[in-house]
């Protein structure tokens, strides 16, 4: 405690150096949570881009060599282990909602029209539990599939405009995580319905009709623009199979994923089945995530070098000079008996109070400023989401806290550096320093 | 009197080595940073513009009928350009950029790819061969683009003219089971077109013979909505650098595609302006052209997001991160100048009094600090260039490869140091450095000399 107060009577008395250092480390406090803020809600806008609005959950369980966005025979799960699932998320009492899967592709045209798509035919009420909390409503015009009967389809944003299907509604931003107001907005199409043409598995041409009951899609370019979902029962009709591509499930407890893999691997080699359970992000439909995600790393881990050392420099720098103008007052403290440590210990504890300060200042600036841009909402395309989203900094409390503890061992490790090699002067030395 | 306050600034500069030390070691660092964040996003920047512009043949500019690019897919025989209106377009364009180092025209549309048992459906591109060879022989996109490029199997479409060939992407190819590349030398041999036979298609023969067989069917409807087929013969496997279109993409000489869909029009006429002309400048000048002569078109160019949507969407999301960097970067280098400067006006109050004293004016005073704060940034800039260098040609070295969201394939890690960005950045911080110095002193510069004179600093 004597330290402490000892620390605190320091900076007081040397507050023109000690306020530099205090801007220098809030400056650099600031930097870093409004960076890690911005980049945390883009990570944010993305995860719940795929996890609930593509229905992603926190588990993909497909065959063991299935590797590729597209679907083949061999590749898909049969009825058989289809039971076997359904019996293990029961049985496990782990699994809040799954959704099975079937990919579907071929070419769709309207009579005037024609264009290749891709997408997914699956179980639509259970997709909507899949979707909950925050994208019920996953339609930017029309309604969800779930309230249409199996004679409707949702057209990706892109596809749709091909067919000459759109809505007069401008509500495309996505003011905040969780998707579209659940309002019905009209859609209109050149023609109302549209024609799919698959290959089944035995090379067999197959078609159906349906109207075109959504415009939605998953929110990425590139992938709406031949992107639809349909009923999964639909779709296997037209494909002529009862298998599916792969299942996808949420957890009740996301931290029990592991405890989840491992129970689900010793079941299914138990009961003999070709499937594996794993993270939605190494599935090779998430590659783009994790793409992402990683850059905005690279980005951030610059960002904080550069901050961090400039900050640390500033710091060193005012603790150098409040050590050299002190070297009388350390030569007196160590002949009146403090040890070398001690003396290191008040200049550390200077630098952390240096760096704590520095950080309630800087955080009074980031939580100001980050709601004074939150509030003005300037819109930008994000990378690969095909809205327009606001640019957003978000506040979170952890982000506070771990760069308060960064910065204060900054602000210490460059009061220890400075204060170290002057301790270790014999004290008649230091009592000579003019 | 000028010469004076450098030469006064330099020896301050020089009296306070230590602190100032420190206080240019986070300049140095901040301008290091700023230059090596450039230097990434230009390699980016330049890959994806490559990438679309000549692999994905968007074109530095691409002129198309009103409304046509919103709807060429679904109207495609009200939307294409005819011959004459090419014709128009081109001479136009011939006109009025003398240095366009190409001018194509495209077709865009879909078709399935069948190999006798199996159908595909793809996004196909209709282009001029010979264009394609030009494209791909591109200095930029020989620098810039080189991974997609070696991505490419096989031959061009430009080296085949006894059959239709076609390039489709190493998944399609897979998805259809076809391992086999038409090659040069199949061409001089007898029957060089494989015919298509009718199959059995179950079993591993059959897959066998799928694979061995560099034919492919064509299927589609006519802008008349007939139905039309073709046979082609894979002759490449090709990258458009975009993985998203890797499961669905193919290529085929304009010619073959414009005879599928029974049209002699194209979806657009691209023009390819020389590597750093900038594009929207260049469309306002043809937009000028073509209303000038009467004729109504749309003019586009490759950084639109309509045209462009992974170049312009992933774009802007880099600027942005760019710019809060610039911004959160630069504010630090101010404040730690700042503190630095500040400190070193408390301590030079008497000095600065006694200059006051000896007929200094505050405004030689002020301009003594800003000098200081010049000179500190000047020194510092050097010295920060050349650590980035140093870290580009490290980088550079070493083979490091990174994944781009979106890419299909891995991109090497190539620092490419932009002279303007580092000029723009060196310029900012010489700014920030100079007036941070001005701005600590004008305040202590207005106080009476007495006062100064009599400071006591501890």
């Amino acid at each position: 405690m004597q330290t402490i107060r000892m620390g605190i009577r320091n900076i007081l008395r040397n507050w023109r150096h000690s306020t530099g250092s205090i801007l220098s480390v809030a400056i650099g406090f600031s930097a870093l949570t409004l960076f890690n803020g911005y980049i945390s809600v883009v990570g944010e806008l993305y995860e719940d881009n795929y996890r609930y609005r593509s229905m992603f959950g926190d588990v993909f369980i497909e065959k063991s060599k299935n590797d590729q966005p597209v679907d083949f025979e061999e590749s898909r799960i049969t009825p058989k282990e289809q039971k076997f699932l359904t019996e293990f998320f029961g049985l496990s009492g782990m699994v809040d909602a799954y959704v099975p899967m079937l990919i579907v592709s071929g070419m769709a045209n309207n009579g005037r029209t024609s264009s290749i798509f891709w997408g997914f035919a699956y179980d639509v009420q259970d997709g909507l539990k899949m979707r909950m909390p925050s994208w019920p409503w996953n339609v930017r015009a029309g309604k969800p599939l779930d309230t249409l009967s199996a004679e409707h389809v949702l057209l990706g944003q892109n596809i749709a405009e091909t067919f000459g299907c759109g809505t007069d509604s401008q509500e495309r931003i996505l003011t905040q995580i969780g998707g579209y107001e659940p309002r019905e907005r009209p859609i209109k199409c050149d023609r109302e319905k549209i024609q799919l043409n698959v290959t089944t598995a035995e090379g067999q041409v197959n078609a159906t009709n349906l109207r075109v009951g959504a415009l939605g899609g998953v929110g990425l370019r590139g992938i709406d623009s031949w992107y639809l979902m349909m009923d999964l029962n639909r779709a296997q009709q037209l494909y002529d199979t009862r298998d599916i591509s792969h299942i996808r499930l949420r957890l009740k407890d996301s931290a029990q994923f592991h405890n989840f893999v491992s129970s689900f691997k010793s079941a299914a080699q138990q009961a003999g089945m070709d499937l594996r359970a794993f993270d939605w992000r190494d599935h090779i439909l998430a590659r783009v995530y994790k793409r992402t995600m990683s850059l905005f790393e690279t980005f951030r881990n610059l960002v904080s070098l550069v901050i961090l050392t400039i900050s640390g420099m500033s710091v060193l720098n005012a603790m150098v000079k409040s050590v050299n103008e002190r070297r009388r007052e350390i030569g007196t403290l160590r002949s009146l008996g403090f040890f070398r440590k001690d003396i290191r210990i008040i200049f550390t504890t200077e630098g952390i109070l240096i760096g704590f300060l520095g950080s309630l200042l800087g955080s009074l600036f980031s939580v100001g400023f980050s709601l004074i841009v939150n509030q003005v909402k300037f819109i930008y395309y994000a990378g690969f989401l095909t809205d327009p989203v606001p640019f957003l900094i978000g506040l979170h409390p952890w982000l506070y806290v771990v760069s308060l503890l960064i910065l204060c061992t900054v602000a210490g490790l460059a009061a220890f550096l400075a204060s170290n090699r002057t301790v270790k002067q014999p004290i008649p030395h230091l009592l000579t320093s003019v | 009197m000028f010469w004076k306050q450098i030469a006064l600034a330099t020896k301050n500069l020089g009296r306070n080595r230590r602190r100032n030390l420190a206080t240019a070691s986070a300049v140095i660092l901040g301008y290091a940073g700023l230059v090596l964040l450039s230097g990434f996003v230009t390699r980016i920047e330049k890959f994806f513009r490559a990438t679309s512009v000549y692999i994905n043949h968007v074109g530095t500019l691409s002129v198309y009928k009103p409304d046509a690019l919103e709807k060429h897919l679904l109207q495609p025989k009200k939307y294409v350009l005819t011959p004459d209106e090419q014709k128009s377009i081109r001479s136009i364009v011939a006109r009025e950029f003398p240095e366009a180092e190409a001018v194509s025209s495209t077709l865009e549309g879909f078709t399935l790819i069948g190999n006798g048992c199996r159908t595909w459906p793809v996004r196909v591109l209709g282009i001029e061969p010979e264009t394609e060879k030009w494209a791909l022989s591109h200095p930029a996109v020989r620098s810039y683009s080189s991974e997609i490029i070696d991505a490419r199997k096989g031959t061009g479409l430009w080296q085949h003219s006894d059959t239709t060939p076609i390039a489709v992407t190493a998944k399609v190819a897979r998805n259809l089971g076809k391992t086999k590349i038409r090659s040069l030398s199949d061409q001089t041999q007898t029957g060089a077109a494989s015919q298509p036979q009718s199959q059995d298609c179950a079993g591993a023969e059959s897959e066998r013979r799928i694979a061995q067989d560099t034919n492919v069917q064509l299927a589609a409807r006519t802008f008349n909505n007939d139905f039309s087929a073709a046979d082609a013969e894979i002759v490449g496997h090709y990258s458009s650098g975009l993985e998203l279109l890797e499961e669905s993409a193919a290529v085929v000489p304009l010619a073959a595609l414009q005879k599928l869909y029974e049209t002699d029009g194209v979806t657009n006429v691209i023009i390819h302006l020389p590597w750093g002309q900038p594009p929207e400048n260049a469309a306002a000048k043809l937009r000028q052209a073509l209303v000038k002569e009467g004729l109504s078109f749309n003019v586009h160019h490759y950084r639109e997001l309509s045209v462009n949507p992974f170049y312009a969407g992933f774009m802007s999301l880099i600027y942005v991160m760019s710019v809060f960097f610039l911004t959160l970067a630069v504010s630090v280098v101010t404040l730690t100048v700042s503190d630095s400067m500040t400190m070193s006006v408390i301590e030079r109050s008497q000095e600065m009094g006694t200059l006051r004293a000896l007929g200094f004016r505050q405004k030689d005073i002020t301009r003594m600090f800003a000098i200081e704060g010049l000179l500190l940034a000047l020194l510092c800039l050097p010295a920060g260039f050349l650590i980035a260098y140093l870290t580009r040609a490290l980088v550079n070295a070493n083979d490091i490869l990174f994944e781009v969201p979106g890419v299909s394939t891995r991109l090497k890690m190539t620092l490419m140091i932009d002279p303007v960005h580092c000029l723009v950045a060196g310029s900012l911080l010489l700014f920030v450095s100079t007036l941070s110095g001005w701005l600590t002193s004008y305040r202590n510069s207005r106080l009476k000399i007495v006062s100064l004179l009599n400071t006591h600093v501890s």
